[in-house]
């Protein structure tokens, strides 16, 4: 009898088209800053929500026998999400049913690993993206275009603008008058 | 004048929050991560030392064939892990640089000293 436990971390994206404001009415929300509460990633509208998956799966050797258990702490707002590994694990058991073929017992982690691997693959994807997001925006808003009349947008230079007319004075641009 | 300086500033400020927050997250991802690999070779050692070698009355092509084909994907699983483990601290040193880059637009426009490194 050989028994094998564990506590899969998981971190799923969830599509979510609310804004950063409305989140933070909710508890979690508003404390985004502690990874144990999702994470909002607001140009990709997305959440990156953790959880847990509990397995305990036991073989018993002597009568081939194995039982697999698992317990999902997920929120079952994504149950599409949530359900795979568990659709997965099925198709594989009637799959083998109508062959009577032989599966390795430890199926059971693989599809879970697997799984959970996918999920933190995309993750880090979005993560990704999100971050590059927030570069294009900061670039958008450190080097705004100019218009005709409108002042430069402090850029800290104490150099003059292209056509000379404006000059940085303490950090702040002003219109020099002729 | 002022309304778009302040306007920057609450940007920045925003910006700060916002990678703080994906920097926490990330180290927690990390660990996360970490506790995901201890899993997988548990899992490794548990099917190498009970499954993969039985005796000679178990060893039907089958059950052998399947057994292999779980360890090869056991393995496989191992190195997908690594990759996302070097995607996440690539993610973790981009934040870093971000946070960086912000840090030093914030400073040069409070003192107001003029700087061209931009």
């Amino acid at each position: 009898m050989i028994d094998c436990w564990y506590i899969l971390p998981v971190r799923v994206q969830v599509d979510c088209n609310d804004t950063q404001r409305s989140h933070a009415l909710s508890t979690a929300g508003s404390n985004q800053m502690d990874p144990f509460h999702y994470l909002h990633l607001p140009d990709e509208r997305l959440d990156i929500r953790g959880s847990h998956i509990g397995i305990y799966v036991q073989h018993d050797l002597t009568k081939g026998r194995n039982t697999a258990l698992s317990i999902s702490f997920q929120d079952g707002r994504w149950s599409r999400i949530v359900e795979e590994p568990y659709n997965r694990i099925k198709e594989v058991m009637e799959d083998s049913q109508g062959h009577q073929s032989w599966e390795d017992p430890l199926f059971v982690h693989l599809v879970y690993l697997t799984s959970a691997l996918r999920w933190w693959n995309n993750v880090l994807d979005s993560f990704n993206n999100q971050l590059i997001a927030h570069v294009r925006n900061a670039k958008k808003t450190y080097f705004r275009t100019i218009r005709d009349d409108e002042l430069i947008p402090c850029a800290g230079k104490a150099s003059t603008g292209p056509d000379g007319q404006f000059q940085s004075t303490n950090g702040r641009l002003q219109q020099r008058t002729e | 004048m002022d309304n778009s300086n302040l306007q920057t500033e609450d940007f920045n400020n925003v910006l700060n929050k916002a990678l703080h927050t994906m920097t926490a997250h990330l180290h927690r991802y990390g660990s996360e991560l970490e506790r995901l690999a201890d899993i997988v070779e548990h899992v490794k050692w548990q099917h190498q030392g009970f499954f993969a070698n039985r005796s000679d009355k178990d060893a039907h092509p089958t059950v052998e064939a399947e057994t292999q084909r779980t360890q090869l994907g056991i393995i496989q699983i191992s190195s997908q892990l690594e990759a996302v483990n070097s995607f996440r601290q690539e993610l973790e040193d981009k934040t870093k640089n971000i946070l960086a880059l912000v840090f030093l637009r914030t400073n040069v426009r409070r003192d107001g000293m003029a700087s061209d490194d931009q």
